[in-house]
């Protein structure tokens, strides 16, 4: 038998589109699947969150296996002292909690609203302090790795302390200030200082629209521990 | 016909051109040369292999904190001195958020509205990070007494940032849809947050996707970091 030239290109067609349909198949199946540029770059970003997390959850397990040892050593050897180990990890965990007074390097920032004379239909708020400008302030602080914050000798905790605006005065926690804000911080001088000069920053903002802003570095900041309320009513361990 | 032929060939080779160019653009930038099906599977691979290491730890870290509560436990049987000590020590690890916590409070939940490809600019959350630090602020004025940013629990030391097109808490990198709960009374935070002119309506008036919830019963986890003061120094 015969083919016709036809029947020969159509066969190589056939043969062709069944290779194919076998690729396919296969990369269908061999769970590859398919993505958009998009979700790839979500996903990637993902990945480097979990991985962040990962080191953080490292971290935590070491120290806690140093602690267990500690703890451990502590309880079975008769050569120390149970209690003063213990009495060490509370010092320790008021410390990171902001119930001690702290001192050590760092700066100290004056804030207080602007003497500029205002422009023609210029809202005062422009050179006024408000409550988030100080809150954004902080936040630049603890970027830069602040170890204690404190605004007016008020110790500033993240989860009792709120900054929040009271009118002509701010109230931070729970105690009424008016300017001038004397922000206080212990870590590296350097970082902090250019945490609030930098340009980009909040504070290069707030200069700009007239606020009074002023950086200084100090040997020895010395920061008070936070003294308010302690209680919780709704959160259960 | 034969200058057909010719304008044929010169056709095919300026799409080659091009196409080799296309190779080599999407090679060279978007995947570190290999293929989308393959990056795709590499990072799903990746990602569940991170995902699977990460539950290890949680457990890790939960069977570690475990053991120490039991050797610190065995020996507050002994003394009553050592048992207030203890107790002493529970509530101030307890102040500084390095226990997890459950109770009644608000789930808010933060996104980026869908996208739209006919308009020009993308809205992303993570640009307005002072937004996300006002409503903690308000959570914190309304009584929250402890606050988490998709898990990462809100501590002194935690700062909300900007960092690329992401936002970091805790030095973790984190990407919209936020996730924030607050344990304390539900009502009271639900209203504070949305007051009229509040901090939700702000959100929400900017585009994006806000969404308000007091829950019954919400667990908020201990930070998980770890804590060195290099510069501070106690003052008795």
């Amino acid at each position: 038998m015969k083919l016709t030239s036809f029947q020969k290109k159509m066969f190589a067609l056939t043969v062709l589109l069944g290779i194919l349909s076998t690729m396919q198949f296969r990369a269908v199946n061999s769970g590859y699947k398919y993505m958009s540029i998009k979700e790839m770059y979500a996903n990637s970003i993902e990945l480097e969150s979990q991985n962040a997390e990962l080191v953080q959850l490292r971290a935590k397990a070491d120290s806690l296996k140093v602690k267990i040892d500690e703890f451990q050593k502590a309880r079975t050897d008769v050569s120390i002292d149970y209690e003063n180990v213990l009495q060490l990890e509370i010092e320790n965990t008021k410390k990171v909690a902001g119930l001690t007074n702290v001192e050590g390097p760092g700066i100290v920032i004056i804030v207080t609203d602007g003497t500029r004379e205002l422009y023609e239909n210029e809202r005062p708020d422009v050179v006024t302090v408000h409550d988030i400008d100080i809150r954004a302030m902080v936040d630049d602080l603890r970027n830069a790795g602040a170890e204690a914050i404190s605004i007016n000798d008020q110790r500033v905790i993240f989860n009792k302390s709120e900054i929040q605006c009271t009118g002509p005065t701010i109230k931070i926690n729970d105690q009424v200030f008016a300017v001038p804000f004397v922000i206080k911080a212990i870590g590296d001088r350097k970082y902090l200082e250019s945490a609030i000069n930098e340009p980009g920053s909040f504070s290069e903002s707030l200069r700009k629209w007239g606020v009074f802003v002023e950086v200084n570095t100090s040997i020895n900041v010395s920061i008070p521990a936070y003294e308010g309320t302690m209680e919780n009513q709704y959160a259960i361990q | 016909m034969k200058t057909d032929k010719i304008w044929i060939g010169v056709a095919c080779v300026i799409l080659g051109v091009f196409i080799a160019f296309q190779m080599k653009f999407i090679q060279g930038t978007y995947l570190d040369g290999s293929t989308p099906t393959q990056k795709t599977t590499e990072i799903l691979n990746e990602m569940a292999t991170v995902k699977a290491e990460k539950k290890a730890l949680i457990e890790e870290v939960e069977n570690l904190e475990k053991q120490l509560e039991a050797i610190q436990g065995s020996a507050s049987e002994e003394s009553a001195i050592v048992k207030n000590l203890t107790d002493e020590l529970n509530k101030f690890k307890a102040f500084s958020g390095r226990t997890k916590v459950a109770g009644q409070g608000i789930l808010v939940t933060i996104d980026n509205p869908p996208t739209d490809g006919s308009y020009g600019l993308e809205l992303n959350i993570a640009y307005d990070y002072k937004l996300i630090l006002e409503l903690l602020n308000e959570l914190n004025s309304a009584g929250a007494e402890a606050i988490s940013i998709n898990e990462q629990r809100v501590i002194n030391s935690t700062e909300v940032r900007l960092a690329g097109s992401q936002m970091n808490v805790n030095t973790i990198p984190i990407s919209p849809p936020f996730i924030i709960k607050g344990i304390g009374n539900s009502k009271t935070m639900d209203g504070a947050l949305n007051m009229r002119f509040g901090i939700i309506e702000s959100i929400r008036d900017r585009g994006y996707y806000v969404e308000v919830k007091p829950v019954e019963n919400i667990e908020v986890p201990a930070f998980n970091g770890t804590y060195k003061f290099k510069y501070a120094n106690t003052v008795k």
